[in-house]
């Protein structure tokens, strides 16, 4: 294998690894959080030497709030913010009352 | 006050439309969306500010509220934060009151209202350039005499028509006296201040009355919005080309001298048949999607959109939907998502759901790629009648069909209801403004960040992902077809192409609709580069106009009307119903009219071949 075989297998693979990643977190964000935390936590296991252990805490995913406008992947009508977390307004459903 | 105290929190509370997001941009320096009608903002908004004596200044902007007896979900918040009971919001230091100053008949009514809750109080009368332009005279000192409390005047739009209420705020503002048990009439009470404290030429504006003389005429008003409706996609066609010729022509040269710098290899080809044919292939539609929005954004500044509201509200009662839900459906032409959430300002739970389930249907500006590929590949560049574009009729029709189609599904959910009760419509019409062009332009500016950025967001990493998965793994030795068709992505397309073959869509169309869920728009870079890995040298467009039979590519774009192709439209109905039935309803009969719908076009266009 060539070094440019090399070089460019390992582009290749960070490129695509990258956009694996980002693709997730912006389609499937609490999933993506969730594995991000499984890794991490394992990382950060006792058994690990001390600097695997700060590697695996630096990992921890940072708590925000996810919402689909903005952090997901639609964004193209700028009403969404993607800073401010979204209230949830559910609907509620009334009977109504007979006349 | 000084610099070293905690940070006074203030609440920007008001009638809908009095100008509460604009004054909060211009106190804060953010950039929130302001628009000329009722219903912008459905959601509190944070943001600070240094006043001079150095403090800082926390201010919530909270959706436009007529009365604390809230009737929608947006005017909750507003009643719930004032009342202090907002779940992690502690009761604003003081509210600012705005009041448009045009319109104090209407909106002095809830300044009453909130002066009984005894907070510490301003009223900003903003608007107050217009006010002056129409002949309103108010004496605001006498008013802030009568009403016990600061009272500022505003311009809210204009830089440094904030300056008085900073300066006021920056001092010490007593508590009112609290009135628990309001006894008396609070319209009395508006009369009474109104009389002693403005006086008007007139209660309306001549010029809206002219205008709306004609624009909201039952027969003229509804041929003014068929003519607008029909310029604004006349323009998307005629305008956009020489820009998007000078795109194409750029990303094509680009794409050639990186290709040509690299030797062969799986570089060059993520490069060239990825990044470059796929997001090249989106990158050109940025003209077209920003001519849209020039005039969305200059509608919303003028006026006229309520004026619309009014004028369908009679044939959305006809369909099962009211007046109310325009704005949301029309916000759905962007993106369905913020025209779901904006159904928050719909009152009756029923509209809101029939609204949220047809909302998917309008036409969102993601799908406007491909609409634009397949029209400019299939329909000719032609004239009709001397004056308009063949290509922009066509599109035009496209939109026309998806608001038929939620107004027919909306009538059928109305009919599955049960529900015969008619909801009458209440809104306000606001007066006529002439567009700011610099507002216009942050907004276009704005618009063509949100689109680049997904460009180099979400649609470049499902266009790698795709590339990966169409390049490996690679043909087997001796392999004579192309060698996309041995790897996972040509493998899933023929898989794909049983269940749609009878739409007349092949193994390419069938792997880009799979990403193409994620955003419309990747469903074009994905077969940009899906053709480029195929070993097609020319342009999409030239492929799809010499490969595609007239009746694929009128399938696709029928499958693009109906199609529930965008996950974040359908987390956001779970977010807002607090239902997974309402999902799979909704992708479920979304999915079923694009497939009969596409079925019947790619047959019925087959059998006139």
């Amino acid at each position: 294998m060539t070094t440019y075989a090399i070089v460019q297998t390992l582009i290749i693979a960070l490129i695509v690894a990258w956009s694996a990643w980002y693709a997730s977190r912006r389609l499937l964000p609490t999933a993506s959080r969730r594995a991000q935390a499984r890794v991490a936590t394992w990382v950060e296991g006792p058994a690990h030497p001390a600097w695997l252990r700060r590697v695996g805490h630096a990992m921890q995913p940072v708590q925000t709030t996810s919402g689909g406008c903005g952090s997901s992947g639609c964004s193209t009508c700028g009403a969404c913010t993607p800073s401010t977390p979204i209230e949830v307004q559910p609907l509620v459903f009334k009977t109504r009352a007979k006349p | 006050m000084n610099a070293s105290a905690a940070a006074l929190r203030i609440a920007i509370v008001g009638n809908p439309n009095s100008g509460k997001t604009a004054l909060f941009n211009q106190l804060t320096g953010t950039r929130q969306k302001v628009a000329n009608y009722a219903g912008v903002t459905i959601e509190r908004k944070e943001g600070f500010y240094t006043a001079p004596s150095g403090r800082t200044v926390r201010v919530l902007d909270l959706p436009g509220a007529y009365s604390l007896s809230a009737a929608s979900p947006d005017e909750a918040i507003t009643r719930d934060v004032c009342y202090g009971r907002y779940p992690g919001e502690a009761l604003p230091d003081l509210i600012v009151c705005v009041a448009d100053a045009t319109n104090l008949r209407l909106h002095l009514r809830f300044v009453l209202e909130l002066k009984r809750l005894g907070r510490p109080m301003v009223l900003a009368l903003n608007m107050m350039d217009a006010a002056a332009k129409r002949g309103i005279r108010i004496d605001t000192a006498l008013l802030q005499e009568r009403l016990g409390m600061p009272v500022v005047e505003t311009i809210a739009v204009r830089r440094g028509g904030t300056a008085a209420l900073v300066d006021r705020l920056d001092r010490d503002i007593a508590p009112l006296d609290a009135v628990p048990e309001p006894h008396d009439d609070l319209h009395v009470e508006v009369r009474a201040l109104l009389a002693e404290t403005v006086t008007a030429p007139r209660k309306t504006a001549a010029l809206d009355d002219a205008i709306d003389r004609v624009v909201l005429h039952p027969v003229l008003g509804l041929a003014v919005l068929a003519v607008v409706m029909f310029l604004i996609f006349q323009a998307v066609f005629s305008w956009a080309k020489p820009v998007q010729d000078a795109i194409d022509a750029g990303i094509a040269m680009l794409g050639t001298g990186i290709g040509n710098a690299l030797p062969a290899g799986a570089l060059q080809s993520l490069l060239v048949d990825g990044v470059f044919a796929g997001l090249g292939a989106v990158l050109v539609f940025l003209p077209q999607i920003l001519i849209l929005f020039l005039f969305i954004l200059a509608l919303e500044e003028s006026g006229y959109l309520p004026r619309a509201a009014f004028l369908l509200d009679r044939m959305m009662l006809a369909a099962g939907l009211t007046g109310r839900s325009f704005i949301p459906l029309l916000s759905s032409f962007a993106c369905a998502i913020p025209g779901i959430m904006a159904t928050r300002s719909i009152q009756d739970p029923r509209d809101r759901m029939t609204t949220i389930l047809v909302a998917p249907l309008m036409t969102c500006s993601a799908r406007l790629p491909v609409y634009t590929l397949l029209i400019a590949a299939f329909i000719p560049a032609r004239t009709v009648a001397g004056v308009f574009n063949l290509q922009g009729i066509v599109l035009f029709t496209l939109y026309v069909a998806g608001i038929v189609s939620a107004l027919a599904v909306a009538w059928v959910a109305k009919k599955l209801n049960k529900d015969k009760s008619e909801h009458a419509l209440l809104m306000e019409l606001p007066s006529y403004r002439l567009p700011h062009p610099r507002d216009i332009a942050i907004g276009l500016w704005e618009r063509a960040m949100i689109f680049l950025k997904r460009v180099g967001g979400i649609i470049l990493a499902l266009t790698v992902l795709l590339w990966f998965l169409s390049s490996f793994p690679g043909p087997p030795p001796g392999a004579t077809e192309p060698a996309i068709d041995y790897s996972l992505a040509g493998q899933l397309g023929h898989l794909l192409h049983y269940v749609f073959a009878p739409l007349g869509f092949n193994w390419q169309i069938s792997i880009a609709l799979v990403p193409g869920l994620a955003a419309r728009e990747v469903a074009v870079s994905s077969l940009a580069t899906v053709y480029a890995l195929s070993g097609n040298e020319a342009g999409l467009p030239s492929i799809v106009a010499a490969q595609w039979s007239l009746g694929t590519a009128l399938a696709l774009l029928v499958w693009y009307v109906y199609a529930p192709m965008c996950i974040s439209t359908l987390a956001t109905i779970r977010r807002e119903t607090n239902s997974w039935r309402q999902v799979w309803i909704t992708a479920g009969y979304l999915f079923g009219l694009a497939y009969v719908a596409s079925l019947l076009t790619f047959q019925v266009a087959r059998m006139f071949a």
